[in-house]
């Protein structure tokens, strides 16, 4: 394993691939920064520290599903998959030791995003509106979640011989998840009256109720869809707006587990030819 | 020509990811049409949904389509050396490539003509007849026509010059998908308001709005007309407008449309030339 391992980074200090990522994610932070740094001259305007910091979520999403089948597919065309069998590594081994490295390469990238956010941001941006504690938990969250989608990449590249479909395979698979999240989060984002009344003491109350307000069991269900997706859990980390920080790591190693056991189980029976 | 072309789409027939992306076209025209009659039976008769609504959403995925589509059925040319072959056979790099777009833009239009079939074959009953012009929808069939055509010579394009198939399979896929998040984004900027009018509270608890006040992010001048020039360019700005039936000037849209397929066709075509097929 240890050896997987160091022979898999090492490839991957010598991997144009990797390496554009990283100016890729780079150049993304530096640019979104730079916008808000123009409408800060322009306008005055001042943001939140929180309100780039963690769009890697997204962004990641879509770049590890071009990254994994890239990198790791190429070891199906170049045969080294048989190569490193042959030679007595396992096939739990070889599984585990791609997924390590691709998280590995997940976080160097959301670090190139977040590295121009801060060096610009601290002195441009406001404090963030959340505590400490919780923008930890947000930080660690959202590397929880990055983990999933390198589980899920390396469970599709493992189990697909051909380089192109599984590039295919995750990148639409990608845009779907991420529509879907979108689409179920519409109907979440209607609030529950359809306005507020502010009476004579100056007291605010509910008005009239939103006929179109989900709540009871389907909300319950739609929150836990949302919160298991990883595209939902990116579209509240983007918005660092994030109603239960603690139960979406959570949701994340249980995508994590779930994706590597069934994953590594089909690739332990898989015709490597 | 004519043999690489009945060659081309022989290996179209038998070939899954096109049926694939002919079922999911025809899918994907019934779910518009059901996910739209339900809203409009969700809002309580508060607005109604129609065929023409419908009809021209798939420019909105067309482009992806093609993105998938292209390089997976052209790229095995290369991996399979199919266009050495072809060369060795004595057909020029010019009528291959030609060939090949070809072959590309059919599949496409064929998808589009699934998703209208399923968008018809349910809309009608569901919704009821056309509402619209018939100039109005010719003039989007024949646009949305073209912007596939655009699409489809860049994605031709990239795959013809990149001789690894998962490359061209990314390359296209992250660019389709950085075209249309480019596109959104110019199209909420255009749409920005002149004026904002902010609302105050009165003391008595009433709403009162307050006078409207310049929007300091309205595009004006030249740089809203660059704006829109890149938004009319860009072929999956023209996916926006023809998937609303809100479109400007179609003779620009088609223009420009046309100038795109010209210009990638023309340097595809000569990359590919001087390209070492090894």
């Amino acid at each position: 394993m240890r050896n997987l391992l160091s022979a898999n980074f090492l490839r991957l200090r010598k991997s144009g691939l990797f390496w554009g990522l990283l100016g890729v994610m780079f150049t993304l932070g530096a640019a979104f920064t730079l916008q808000h740094f123009t409408h800060w001259l322009k306008w005055g305007a001042r943001f939140y520290l929180t309100i780039d910091l963690l769009t890697y979520a997204l962004l990641l999403g879509f770049g590890m599903a071009a990254f994994i089948p890239l990198f790791f597919g190429a070891e199906y065309s170049d045969r080294s998959i048989r190569n490193k069998l042959i030679t007595g590594c396992s096939r739990l081994s070889i599984y585990l030791s791609h997924l390590i490295t691709s998280v590995a390469v997940a976080l160097c990238a959301a670090a190139a995003y977040v590295l121009p956010v801060l060096a610009v941001g601290l002195f441009i941006y406001e404090p963030p509106a959340i505590d400490m504690g919780t923008l930890l938990l947000l930080l660690l969250g959202s590397f929880a979640l990055l983990a999933a989608y390198c589980a899920l990449y390396t469970f599709v590249t493992m189990n697909c011989s051909r380089k192109s479909t599984a590039a295919v395979i995750c990148l639409l698979g990608m845009l779907a998840l991420y529509l879907a999240a979108g689409n179920i989060e519409i109907p979440l984002m209607h609030p529950e009256y359809l306005n507020w009344v502010v009476t004579e003491t100056g007291e605010t109350i509910p008005g009239e109720p939103n006929p179109r307000y989900v709540g009871g069991t389907a909300r319950v269900v739609l929150e836990t869809i949302q919160d298991l997706l990883p595209t939902g859990q990116s579209l509240q980390y983007m918005r660092a707006d994030v109603a239960h920080p603690v139960r979406l790591p959570l949701y994340s190693l249980i995508d994590i587990a779930a994706f590597t056991a069934t994953g590594a189980a089909l690739f332990r029976r898989k015709d490597v030819k | 020509m004519t043999k690489l072309l009945s060659a081309n789409l022989m290996r179209l027939w038998k070939n899954n990811a096109f049926w694939g992306s002919m079922g999911v076209s025809f899918g994907m025209g019934l779910f518009m049409v059901v996910d739209s009659w339900r809203s409009a039976q969700e809002s309580g008769g508060a607005w109604t949904s129609t065929v023409d609504a419908e009809l021209f959403k798939y420019a909105a995925f067309i482009g992806i389509l093609a993105a998938e589509l292209i390089p997976l059925f052209f790229g095995t040319e290369y991996s399979d050396g199919a266009i050495r072959n072809k060369i060795v056979v004595g057909q020029s790099r010019l009528s291959i490539y030609f060939a090949n777009l070809i072959t590309g833009y059919v599949a496409c239009v064929l998808c589009s003509a699934a998703y209208m079939l399923g968008c018809i074959a349910l809309g009608v009953p569901l919704l009821g007849w056309f509402t619209q012009p018939p100039a109005l929808l010719l003039t989007a069939l024949a646009g949305s026509l073209l912007m596939t055509a655009a699409f489809c010579a860049i994605f031709t394009f990239v795959t013809m010059n990149c001789s690894k198939k998962s490359t061209s399979v990314v390359i296209c896929l992250l660019g389709a998908f950085a075209a249309f998040i480019g596109a959104i984004v110019i199209h909420s900027m255009l749409e920005a308001p002149e004026f904002i009018s902010g609302y105050e509270l009165s003391v008595g608890g009433q709403i009162v709005s307050a006078p409207p006040e310049p929007n300091p992010n309205y595009l004006t001048g030249a740089k809203r007309e660059l704006y829109q020039f890149i938004f009319d360019l860009l072929p999956s700005g023209q996916s926006v407008q023809y998937c609303s039936l809100q479109f400007g000037d179609p003779v620009r849209l088609m223009g420009l449309a046309a100038a795109v397929t010209a210009l990638s066709t023309g340097a595809g075509a000569a990359l590919f030339r001087r390209k070492d097929l090894k």
